[in-house]
């Protein structure tokens, strides 16, 4: 689940500070950070060879904000192209937001510092918010912060930008593929897809499921359980990752690339989703 | 104890026995190749001698180079024939113009410096006290991978925005000097020459042992006969030991060029081929194994190989006139 933003309830406690819960309040928010000398945004995009998927993940948020489903799947088929003025205006929406220098300070070092590192210093308020997914406690756990509604680090759930798309959440996800359909085969299909198989999983940790069937009470991880309120609400317009449903020459190549050199060059919107049209295989 | 006999001894049966038909198929092919005689002996002897390297050069080398071309003019997932779409790519995507630059780019200024500074120290360091240890202390950095030493120069060139304490050797010096530190790998074009000094720290002590042995092997009476006439320092070193060493030089130089062209995992680890610092390994690698496109990486490894082929081929050619002239 990647529509969360990581911050840190014992911060955001002693600054008297609120959870946001519409995309105005987060903004009104990150402007009395700002006001107060803090950074209210951190940011990276650094991840070795895949440096810059986590631009990607910003404008998918964005577009399914913005836009909803349709749009969504149109962009990802490409029917949308990057250089629609849609997709562009939500790149503008990202840039509002992560490019804001009052807001995140130094715009370029996001292309140069690692995502791992990029949420280091929420606990101790170096930066005070974090667009990334539900995994992410996993490395601030791994740093010493403690993981609750009350301790260093929490996530609150992105908000929403437009009241016509309810409950945007953008998430990834596995799959189980048959190689033949012996039935076998198909029983373990559909213990796999079952409630009994996600609770069970559930129970093991570190593992979401969008299925209803699952009860919350099952989750042992606090973030975990609030992306499960999300994941399993039926009013949710979910879309999967886009840049992985994308061609790889995309998903995987260009998009990373350019968004990338968009956050660390200052290259424009305009020639950024120009070079990823043109990276779209011609098939 | 269990696990001694249930697990351990059955890997050493399998590793003796393994080794056990290696020699009995040895021992086979020899005995066949001694029981004949007359005629054929020779010809059997050539099949049975040169089979099995000339099996491995065909499986290991030939096959996948003419697989490799063959790809390249294919599609992604090489089942269709594009003609030389994926060489037109090459010319007209911006990206691998800046590719194609700074691989020039490596493959004049790293070798040269390489070269130029290994023979340097080599001259340098030669018949001081305990030339040894420095040597060694140079020699070392050969011992490091290029990931390792790509590590180790993340944390040298490491920047933290303004305000909190820079933790990087590079920005500290720049910081003592008075200077603001910047973004180093950001800061086009310096950071390809920035990743270039990787490079050539962990390959000068290579070079520079090469050249310190073949310094040593200029006979000594030539040394001191134009000492006699009056030569030393510079006029020594341009008259006598320069020409002496020329070979060994070119040979660094042209083992500097293969290597920068092939450069790849310090690119890879210190920028991703971000910041207009890509070079054709890396854009290679990036095309077959992250976006899946076996034709445009196939394409790339063949002008990287085009690129290679002539200073092999130079290589080859000084070595064999040496060997004729002794």
């Amino acid at each position: 689940m990647k529509s969360f933003v990581w911050y840190s309830p014992k911060q955001f406690k002693e600054n008297g500070y609120t959870v946001p819960k519409t995309w105005d309040e987060m903004t009104a928010l990150a402007d009395k950070m700002a006001g107060n000398d803090q950074i209210a945004f951190c940011g990276g995009l650094g991840s070795g060879g895949a440096t810059g998927w986590p631009g990607t993940d910003w404008v998918e948020q964005m577009v399914l904000r913005e836009y909803g489903s349709k749009v969504y799947a149109d962009w990802v088929s490409h029917k949308v192209k990057f250089s629609d003025p849609k997709i562009k205006a939500a790149m503008q929406k990202v840039a509002d937001w992560m490019q804001n220098p009052k807001w995140v300070g130094d715009v370029k070092a996001i292309a140069t510092t690692s995502f791992q590192d990029a949420g280091a210093g929420i606990p101790e308020g170096k930066c005070m918010m974090l667009q990334q997914a539900s995994f992410y406690g996993n490395i601030l756990a791994d740093n010493g912060a403690t993981i609750s509604p009350t301790g260093d680090a929490f996530a609150f759930y992105l908000p929403a930008t437009n009241d016509n798309v309810t409950v945007p959440v953008v998430g990834g996800g596995e799959f189980t593929a048959a190689f033949s359909s012996r039935r076998e085969v198909k029983a373990v299909q559909a213990y796999l897809a079952s409630a009994t198989f996600a609770t069970s999983r559930v129970q093991l940790d570190n593992w979401l499921s969008a299925n209803s069937g699952v009860p919350l009470s099952a989750y042992k991880n606090p973030v975990d359980k609030l992306a499960a309120t999300y994941l399993a609400n039926p009013k949710s317009t979910f879309a999967f990752d886009a840049s992985d449903l994308m061609p790889a020459a995309v998903g995987a190549g260009a998009e990373w690339v350019e968004f990338t050199a968009w956050f660390g060059e200052g290259k424009s919107i305009a020639d950024v989703t120009k070079a990823i049209d043109a990276a779209w295989p011609a098939d | 104890m269990s696990d001694f006999i249930t697990t351990t001894i059955p890997k050493f049966t399998s590793v003796f026995s393994a080794i056990f038909v290696f020699f009995a198929v040895l021992a086979i092919l020899f005995a066949i190749a001694g029981r004949v005689n007359g005629k054929k002996a020779r010809p059997i002897a050539l099949t049975l001698f040169l089979g099995p390297a000339l099996i491995l050069l065909l499986a290991g080398l030939i096959i996948p180079a003419v697989r490799t071309i063959a790809f390249s003019f294919m599609n992604p997932d090489s089942n269709g024939w594009v003609g030389l779409a994926n060489y037109t790519w090459m010319l007209h995507d911006p990206n691998v113009k800046v590719i194609m630059i700074n691989t020039t780019l490596w493959i004049i200024v790293v070798p040269l410096f390489t070269a130029a500074l290994a023979l340097l120290l080599a001259v340098m360091l030669d018949r001081i006290k305990h030339e040894s240890i420095p040597k060694s202390l140079l020699f070392m950095p050969m011992a490091i991978s290029f990931v390792g030493a790509s590590i180790i120069f993340k944390f040298v060139y490491e920047y933290r925005r303004e305000g909190e304490v820079q933790i990087g050797l590079l920005s500290a010096i720049v910081e003592f000097f008075g200077s603001t530190p910047q973004n180093w790998m950001l800061s086009k074009p310096l950071n390809t020459f920035l990743l270039m000094i990787i490079y050539i720290w962990t390959q000068m002590g290579f070079g520079m042992v090469i050249l310190s042995a073949a310094i040593k092997a200029v006979p000594a009476d030539i040394v001191e006969a134009s000492a006699l006439d009056g030569a030393g320092g510079w006029r020594l070193f341009r008259n006598i030991t320069f020409p002496m060493v020329k070979s060994t030089f070119i040979v660094v130089l042209a083992t500097g060029v293969v290597g920068a062209l092939k450069v790849f995992d310090i690119v890879r680890t210190m920028t991703g081929g971000n910041f207009g610092t890509n070079v054709l390994a890396n854009e290679m690698y990036s095309q077959v194994f992250v976006q899946f496109n076996q034709g445009k990486g196939s394409a790339l490894a063949v002008v990287l190989f085009l690129l290679v082929t002539p200073i092999l081929v130079y290589n080859i050619r000084t070595l064999r006139k040496e060997r004729t002239i002794s």
